[in-house]
């Protein structure tokens, strides 16, 4: 069985719970949903959120929306191993907490660790490209203060197929040294 | 009419943290006040930095600038080019954030229209504009094409500025992974026609993001991971049946 895990971290109301159910839809075929590995219910009323697609019989990935606080940080702990990707949404129209972001980078360390990590700007179907460039600078500065190359994209979480297109992504930046 | 360029640094934060914080809102703030004032120009962000050109009537850029050099988000203002002008050259906004001036034609062309007074600036002044336009930094294809060099990508585009596509983004996931020969690109038929491919190519130029070894050096594709690989395929597989 080999099993890998998508973090999904962002603040209140960034998304995280509707982008997992989006992503959940995308789901061929029936998963066997009580599985073993299953922690999902029992952390759900501290605010994790848990979602799964089988990709095969013996492999699958696990969705784990979890809160960007650090008062959280031990809920970053359950997902931290095993990772495929860190996915870092971002509500666009808020002001980032960028001292968090920074914890938060700092705990996953991604770039040492090799995870695929993507940032997801939500929430911005109607801003202008002038700020969006703006807060594409902002979020590059903190990757660029942890020697972090990734990509800033612009989703919509309720979207079916923009929630997809990150997992083609993340699977892209896992698969580009083979494909 | 003046003209004021000035490179700025901003403030890091208690954990040394250095970010253009509230660049959107002040942006989005200047463009409003400055449309008032009748001053236009451009502000860019760089490695800690800013740079901003200033443009309009003497008396308001000098009023503005004097309030600007006070703003706490940033320190170390230094002027690196203080002239009158006879007219503007960044008409159609009154502030544009530009992550990158240094292909610029307009900014490019207020540099060297001053050439004078840039090289006359101290070792100081030149190296922080230096942070921003450098028209060495980086080995232009504009002669020779790309054929037969090996390309890389030093970050990821801004995505208004490029198109979010498959196909762009398996670009950019392959060369921010490591240096790939222009000619494999090609010949993988990932990514449309040379022409599409020098389309891209020429925007991330654009953004000074990609590199262009032209050693032509062969490289070879690093080796992965089994576990990862075959966990990459079912993805793939997986994500071809739920479109
Ligand atoms: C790097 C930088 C560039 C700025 N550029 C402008 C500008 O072009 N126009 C402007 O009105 N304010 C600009 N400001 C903001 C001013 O310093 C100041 O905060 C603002 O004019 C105050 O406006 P208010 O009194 O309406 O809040 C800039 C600030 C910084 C840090
Ligand atoms: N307009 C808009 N609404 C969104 C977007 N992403 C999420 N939402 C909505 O914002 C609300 C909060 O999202 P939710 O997934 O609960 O956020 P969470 O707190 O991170 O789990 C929900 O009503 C979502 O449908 C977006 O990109 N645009
Ligand atoms: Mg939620």
């Amino acid at each position: 069985m080999v099993y890998r895990k998508l973090a999904i971290i962002g603040e209140v109301g960034a998304g995280k719970t509707r982008l997992i159910s989006s992503m959940s839809e995308i789901q061929p075929f029936e998963t066997e949903a009580e599985s073993s590995i299953d922690i999902g219910k029992k952390y759900t009323t501290v605010g994790i959120d848990y979602g799964r697609i089988s990709l095969s019989e013996d492999s699958a990935l696990g969705l784990y929306g979890v809160p960007g606080q650090e008062r959280y940080s031990f809920l970053w702990e359950l997902v931290k191993e095993s990772l495929w990707g860190l996915l870092v949404l971002v509500k666009y129209g808020e002001e980032p907490n960028y001292q968090n972001l920074n914890k938060l980078l700092t705990f996953f360390e991604p770039q040492n660790k090799e995870v695929a990590c993507v940032v997801g700007v939500t929430h911005c179907e109607n801003a202008s490209d002038q700020d969006l460039t703006a807060l594409n600078s902002e979020i590059q500065a903190i990757l660029e203060h942890h020697k972090l190359v990734a990509p800033v994209l612009y989703v919509d979480p309720r979207n079916k197929e923009s929630a997809t297109s990150l997992l083609h992504v993340i699977n892209s930046i896992n698969g580009s040294f083979s494909a | 009419m003046k003209c004021i360029i000035y490179v700025s640094k901003v403030v890091a934060s208690g954990d040394g943290l250095v970010v253009p914080t509230g660049l959107s809102q002040l942006v989005r703030k200047s463009r409003r006040a400055n449309i008032e004032r009748s001053v236009t120009g451009i502000l860019s962000y760089r490695q800690g930095h800013y740079l901003q050109v200033l443009q309009g009537e003497s008396n308001e850029v000098d009023h503005l600038f004097s309030i600007i050099k006070e703003d706490r988000r940033h320190e170390q203002v230094t002027v690196v080019l203080d002239v009158s002008i006879s007219r503007p050259d960044f008409l159609d906004w009154g502030m544009r954030l530009s992550e990158s001036v240094n292909r610029d034609t307009r900014f490019v062309n207020l540099i060297s229209g001053n050439a004078a007074s840039i090289e006359a600036l101290g070792k100081i002044e030149q190296r922080l504009l230096k942070i921003f336009y450098n028209p060495e930094r980086f080995n232009s294809s504009q002669l020779k094409g790309y054929q037969d060099s090996n390309l890389m990508l030093l970050a990821w585009p801004d995505f208004t500025l490029v198109k979010q596509s498959p196909t762009v983004i398996e670009l950019c996931a392959k060369l921010t992974k490591a240096p790939h020969s222009y000619n494999s690109l090609i010949n993988s038929g990932h990514f449309g026609t040379q022409s599409q491919l020098d389309r891209i190519l020429e925007l991330f130029e654009k953004m000074e993001i990609l590199v262009i070894d032209n050693s032509a050096v062969q490289i070879d594709s690093p080796k992965v991971n089994r576990v990862e690989s075959v966990f990459f395929s079912k993805m793939k597989k997986f994500l071809k049946r739920a479109v």
